[in-house]
């Protein structure tokens, strides 16, 4: 267990991880094994928010989640660049903040905009990259016990366990064309994230103070998707 | 403005029903049917966006900064989802089965998209066209 951040995240962008995403990861429909999880991780932890966050190429995407504020409800992501799962990825291992006020070099987006201090990440796997963090998050600083750790890190197996059966429909890209596809497809399942947020706000399910504050939690990725294409 | 709204919710209906013919067509018919949809897709982007511009400029004038504002976010939005949506359509799954179930991820965002705009950005166009009107 570490609270020391990763210096490199070049393995963020290695292709390879990135071809593990595809349909079964980035649904947008719940899984109630892995909401299950979740809820779990909450009680054992006694922490607000719990999450299976896959980091993905622009964002972090909540593929099951308990106790959002609205705004990450309805979009089930934030730009990864400003996440604390990406340093869980990036180091493969666990990581354990008390309070990320304290910790230097740590993106403040997420305390500034949601008040974030406690986080404790475990690595999730599928075909051997790690994809994302079982993770639990607190808005106070707060530290778990040893034996919390314990029934959190076997949570987080069984997230990486049903992570793998459901990544297992598609083989990963095998060819140039492939690749481009799968590509142009996950920028697509990336902007879902907007389209929700959108939904939810013209439905009356979120105020325009929600509104834009779950898109200023984008705001790197609609940047970045926009320029690219 | 009332008609380029009236055409725009026509393109809609469009859309949706191209959308449909793309999740039904089978292997041999869906290259047609892509081409179809993104024919379609790239004036009504452009309509749209004129329409933005339009309004974004008249509520500017207004001194309506909510509008704008929402404008401005919902301009923003679709712009991102349309080039990810364009890309997507221009490099198709060449296996059938996985093309079909990415496709419902499109699908998905696009039919999000239009019912958002139905719902908050055409009434808004509407409502700073006759506050125009309305001025002597």
């Amino acid at each position: 267990m570490s609270g020391k951040l990763p210096g490199n995240l070049s393995v963020l962008d290695d292709r390879t991880r990135l071809s593990t995403f595809d349909g079964g990861l980035l649904d947008r429909t719940q899984d109630p094994e892995l909401e299950r999880l979740v809820a779990r991780a909450a009680e054992v932890s006694g922490f607000p928010i719990a999450l299976v966050s896959l980091v993905v190429d622009q964002i972090q995407f909540f593929r099951a989640q308990v106790g959002l504020p609205p705004d990450l409800q309805a979009s089930r992501a934030s730009d990864r660049c400003n996440s604390f799962c990406q340093y869980v990825v990036a180091g493969d291992q666990p990581l354990f903040i008390e309070d990320a006020t304290q910790v230097e070099a740590i993106p403040t987006d997420l305390m500034d905009r949601y008040g974030i201090r406690a986080y404790v990440g475990f690595p999730l796997r599928v075909r051997g990259k790690t994809v994302g963090s079982f993770c639990v998050i607190d808005v106070k600083a707060a530290r778990l016990e040893p034996e919390q750790l314990e029934e959190l890190s076997q949570l987080a197996e069984a997230a990486s366990a049903r992570l793998e059966v459901l990544a297992s429909k598609w083989a990963p890209p095998a060819n140039a064309a492939e690749e481009k596809s799968h590509r142009a497809w996950m920028a697509v399942a990336e902007s879902q994230a907007l389209a929700s947020l959108a939904e939810q706000f013209a439905e009356g399910r979120l105020t325009q103070e929600e509104f834009q504050r779950g898109l200023g939690a984008l705001a790197t990725m609609a940047g970045a998707l926009e320029k690219e294409r | 403005m009332a008609s380029r709204i009236q055409s725009l919710q026509e393109e809609h209906a469009r859309l949706r029903a191209l959308l449909r013919n793309c999740e039904s067509a089978n292997p041999r018919d869906l290259g047609a049917a892509l081409r179809r949809l993104e024919e379609v897709f790239v004036p009504y982007h452009e309509a749209k966006l004129a329409l933005y511009e339009t309004s974004v400029k008249g509520f500017q004038a207004a001194g309506d900064r909510t509008s704008v504002s929402v404008l401005s976010i919902f301009r923003a939005n679709m712009r991102v989802m349309s080039t990810a949506i364009l890309g997507f359509l221009r490099a198709p799954d060449p296996d059938p089965s996985r093309f079909h179930e990415r496709f419902r991820a499109v699908a998905d965002t696009l039919r999000s998209m239009l019912s958002s705009e139905e719902k908050v950005v055409f009434p808004l166009c509407l409502r700073q066209a006759q506050q125009q009107e309305a001025q002597p």
